[in-house]
Formats: C-alpha cells, sequence, structure tokens
C-alpha cells in the first residue's frame, strides 16, 4: 500500500514537471473558478448578513392620542401580543417616553426648558411591535386598521428600511446571477483544461500504459496515479487561492464594513470562524471538479 | 485436458460496416501443456489476431476459447487481465520494455502488479535476467543493450510470473540472425524445462525450432 501511494505520487509529480506550462495553466484556470465560486459565496454571504441586519431594524411604531388612558393602551397592547406573527411587542408609557426624550436630547438646553414650561407630558404612550417575518407587518398593519383601534392611534411608523432591503435583496441577486454565469463559464474552461491536461500526459505514457497493461496491470494501477495527478492540481489551486483570498479579504473588508455602516457585518470575523468550512468546501469543489474531468480523460484514453 | 482448446473460432473487425473484416475464420486448434508451436502466415494472415485472442487481449467475436479450463468468452475484463498477469507472458518482436528503467525493473514489473514485497521482486528477476544469461547486466538501461540482450530481457520479464504459456510474436523480428538464433536457443531451453510456448513468426528457418507447425492463410488454418 505504501509503495502504491509512493509510486503513484512519484509518478503525479513527474507528470506535473512533465508538461510544466501546462500544469500551471491548469492550476490557474482553477484558482480562478475557485476564487469567482467564493466570490459570489461571499456577496451571498454579504448580502444576507446585511439584509438580516436591517429586518432587525425593522418593526411598527404605534404612537396613541393624548387623551388614551394606560388601560386602553395595555388592551391594544395585549391584543397585539395574541397575534402568532408577533415576535415583541414593547409597551412605551408616556412617562417613559418622556424620560427617554430627556435622555435623547441632554445636551439641548432650549429642547429641555421648552419641556419643562409645558404644563403636561406632550408625548404620548407607544406600542412597538416586531413581526417574526418581514412579510407580516402588511397583516399586523391591517389589524390596526381595526376602528376600535385605529380610533385610538395618532400615527404609525412603519420604517423605510423595507426598501433598503428590497434594494439590497434585488442588487445581491442581480450580482449573484452574474457570477454565477462567470463561475458556469470559469467550470467550463476548467474542466476542459484539466481534461485536456490529463489527455496530453496519456498522451506522452500511452506507450508506458501499453506495456503495464501487457504485463498484467489493471486499469485501477494505470487510472491512480492521472486521478492523483488531477487532485494535486486542486490541492495547490486551493492553496494558491486561500493564498489570494483572504490577504485581500483583509483589505476588502473594512470597506464592506465603512459601506454598511451601524450594522453587524465583520467579514474578517466570519472568515475566520468559517475558515475550515470556506477551505473544505473549496477543496471538496475543486477535487469533484477535477476528479470528474480527469475521470472522463481516463476512461476515454487508458482502455486496453 | 489440452491447455488450449479452440474450436470454429471467428474474429471480424467492424461487423455490420462497409469496412467489415474477417480476420479468422473458423479456427479450431489444441495446445497441450509442454507444446511448442510455430504459427506461420504471410502479412494479413490472421496470426498476430490468433495471438492476441490466444492471450486475451482481444475477444473471439464467435466460437470458443477455452484457456487452462476456462472459457474465455464468460470472462470480464477484470478476469482478463487476471489471466494474463498470471498464466501467459509475453514477447514482442519490438521488445517493449520501458526505456527509462534498468532491467532488472522492467523484469519486475509484472510482479509490481501481482503485489510482491519489493525484495521478493528483486531476487525474482535478478534470478531471471540469470537465466536468460543477462545475471551481469541487471543495471543496464534498455539504452545500453543490444537487440538481442533486449528481447531477452523481455523473455525474462515474461517468465517472471511463471507463466502457463509463453506468447512470442515475431520475438526474433528486429535481430540479426545471430542474435535471433540465440534468443530461440533460449526458447528451446525453456520449452525443454516445460514452458508451453506458442511462436508467430514468418521465418521458416526459426519456424523450425517448435515441434509442430501451423500455417494460417486468411484466417484459417491450412496445415
Amino acid at each position: 500500500m505504501f509503495l502504491f501511494l509512493y509510486r503513484t505520487i512519484k509518478f503525479a509529480v513527474q507528470g506535473f514537471f512533465r508538461n510544466f506550462w501546462l500544469s500551471l495553466v491548469t492550476i490557474i484556470i482553477l484558482v480562478l473558478t475557485i476564487f469567482s465560486i467564493t466570490v459570489v459565496a461571499g456577496i451571498n454571504v454579504v448580502a444576507e448578513q446585511a439584509i438580516e441586519s436591517v429586518q432587525d431594524k425593522i418593526d411598527v411604531s404605534i404612537y396613541f392620542k393624548p387623551g388614551v388612558s394606560e388601560e386602553e393602551v395595555i388592551n391594544v397592547r395585549d391584543r397585539l401580543q395574541e397575534l402568532s406573527l408577533v415576535e415583541s411587542v414593547l409597551y412605551v408609557s408616556k412617562s417613559e417616553a418622556l424620560e427617554k426624550f430627556r435622555v435623547q436630547h441632554q445636551d439641548d438646553q432650549i429642547i429641555l426648558d421648552s419641556i419643562d414650561q409645558l404644563e403636561e407630558n406632550p408625548l404620548s404612550a407607544t406600542i412597538v411591535v416586531k413581526a417574526n417575518n418581514l412579510d407580516d407587518y402588511p397583516t399586523i398593519l391591517a389589524v390596526l386598521e381595526n376602528p376600535e383601534i385605529d380610533a385610538l392611534v395618532l400615527d404609525k411608523n412603519f420604517d423605510d428600511n423595507k426598501l433598503v432591503i428590497s434594494r439590497l435583496s434585488d442588487l445581491s441577486d442581480k450580482i449573484k446571477r452574474v457570477g454565477i454565469i462567470i463561475s458556469s463559464i470559469f467550470v467550463v474552461i476548467a474542466i476542459l483544461i484539466v481534461f485536456n491536461t490529463i489527455r496530453i500526459n496519456i498522451y506522452t505514457h500511452r506507450e508506458e500504459i501499453a506495456i503495464m497493461k501487457l504485463v498484467g496491470s489493471s486499469n485501477w494501477f494505470v487510472r491512480v496515479p492521472f486521478i492523483f495527478e488531477s487532485i494535486m492540481y486542486a490541492i495547490i489551486a486551493v492553496i494558491i487561492s486561500v493564498a489570494i483570498l483572504y490577504p485581500l479579504l483583509g483589505l476588502v473588508a473594512p470597506q464592506v464594513s465603512n459601506f454598511f455602516d451601524g450594522y453587524n457585518l465583520d467579514l474578517i470575523e466570519y472568515a475566520s470562524s468559517n475558515f475550515l468550512r470556506i477551505v473544505g468546501l473549496q477543496f471538496a469543489f475543486a477535487v469533484i471538479l477535477s476528479v470528474l474531468s480527469s475521470s472522463l480523460a481516463i476512461g476515454r484514453y487508458t482502455r486496453v | 485436458m489440452p491447455l488450449i482448446e479452440i474450436k470454429n473460432l471467428n474474429k471480424i473487425y467492424n461487423q455490420g460496416k462497409e469496412n467489415e473484416f474477417q480476420a479468422l475464420a473458423g479456427i479450431s486448434l489444441t495446445i497441450d501443456k509442454g507444446d511448442f508451436i510455430a504459427i506461420m502466415g504471410v502479412s494479413g494472415s490472421g496470426k498476430s489476431t490468433l495471438m492476441n485472442v490466444i492471450g486475451c487481449l482481444d475477444q473471439p467475436t464467435s466460437g470458443l476459447y477455452m484457456f487452462d479450463g476456462e472459457e474465455i468468452d464468460k470472462l470480464n475484463q477484470r478476469e482478463l487481465v487476471k489471466i494474463r498477469r498470471n498464466k501467459i507472458g509475453f514477447i514482442f518482436q519490438n521488445f517493449n520494455l520501458l526505456p527509462r528503467m534498468p532491467a532488472v525493473k522492467n523484469v519486475e514489473l509484472p510482479l509490481v502488479y501481482k503485489g510482491i514485497r519489493p525484495k521478493a521482486r528483486r531476487d525474482r528477476a535478478k534470478k531471471m535476467l540469470e537465466l536468460v544469461g543477462l545475471g551481469d547486466k541487471v543495471r543496464h538501461k534498455p539504452n545500453m543493450l543490444s537487440g538481442g540482450e533486449l528481447q531477452r530481457v523481455a523473455i525474462a520479464r515474461a517468465l517472471t510470473n511463471e507463466p502457463m504459456v509463453l506468447l512470442a510474436d515475431e520475438p526474433t523480428g528486429n535481430l540479426d540472425s545471430q542474435s535471433g538464433f540465440q534468443v530461440m536457443e533460449v526458447l528451446k531451453g525453456l520449452n525443454k524445462k516445460g514452458t508451453t510456448i506458442i511462436l508467430v513468426t514468418h521465418d521458416l528457418a526459426i519456424a523450425k525450432y517448435a515441434n509442430r507447425l501451423i500455417n494460417i492463410q486468411d484466417g484459417k488454418i491450412v496445415n
């Protein structure tokens, strides 16, 4: 077994250096393929995280009319809490609203003085409703249209973040589509290049293969070194793409974080905590691609 | 029981196509253990096709081919490889040696595929090279050997697995007459020790080394 492995590795390395430039081109194409697919996946992750962050900020704020009693507000809160679509309902009483207002404007003495000059608390009680899903808000808003509740409500504020999400989704979809097309082109090119490289290598070794078969070598014995050679291309390509990707991420991540300022989007943290998963997926993808194309070449060109 | 039994064997290339060609037409033949047979015929007569079928390198289109009690037609590729590896040794006109390997490694090759350990392989290969008179040239690469020596290395390689039958396709075709006769002497000696040999040649002087002569013409045995 050890000897077989040694012979396989030796044969694969020989094949690599015998057609060095072809091997190099194969690896470059594989790197480009892995890189483009990783970038598309990365964009997907950024878009998903951004959408998730924006989704967290969406809620409906219901402002009640000044004369509405606390009991009536709590009734509305309870009715909303009973809805299965609702994730949470936050009740902010008049006094809490005033307290928050004071904290928010603690540096603006004019506003604070104006509030003090008023005899009554001018702020109304508020209920902040968060839905389980973005698509649930229209149903919640429809419930609030109920005349009994509507008579108590001064204003409703459904955040504009929905528009941001829709635009982000559209942009991400478009980038994803373009990325998938580019990646597919690279995948096809990579399959053809690996196929051709292995085919040329088989052609170079054709006399040796014929002799091996004549003296009793099994198909497996002939084929494994070529498959291993293609796996070697995949391993080298993954190492190079990781060596390019991570430093590049260090440059790009701050720009992405700045762009999504205020949202929880740390690409470096994501890439570090998912390092093994990313490299593993890249490796699996590259190996499947290489083995598939080399197997096609081997099956076609190493028959007895 | 004969070692090889062939009945009404046909081999048709490109069957059903415009360029259909019948290489073997109803060949029947029996070969016993220890035989030394020469198959003769002009170029294109079908002698090499018969050799390839006997060596399990090619499958017949129809007819019966029994080798050591096994019906070859019923075996799959893996089983055919096993038979080639364990029961048949090949010698070719162009030697078919790997140029970058020394003689001893070339002889070892069939044992590698058989999974024999390196030390045992090396010992066996050296013994085989000694048997064909090349004990002093084990480290020589093919480009350092003469034609006759190359063919003797090929014979040593064919013998290394202790095959039941040795198939030699024009083994002297690329050799001068003296080297050719030396190679034939080696084959004759092996036959005397019990190895079955099937020789394909178009040279009557070489064919005379065999104790049975088969003439093929247009894919048929004529005498």
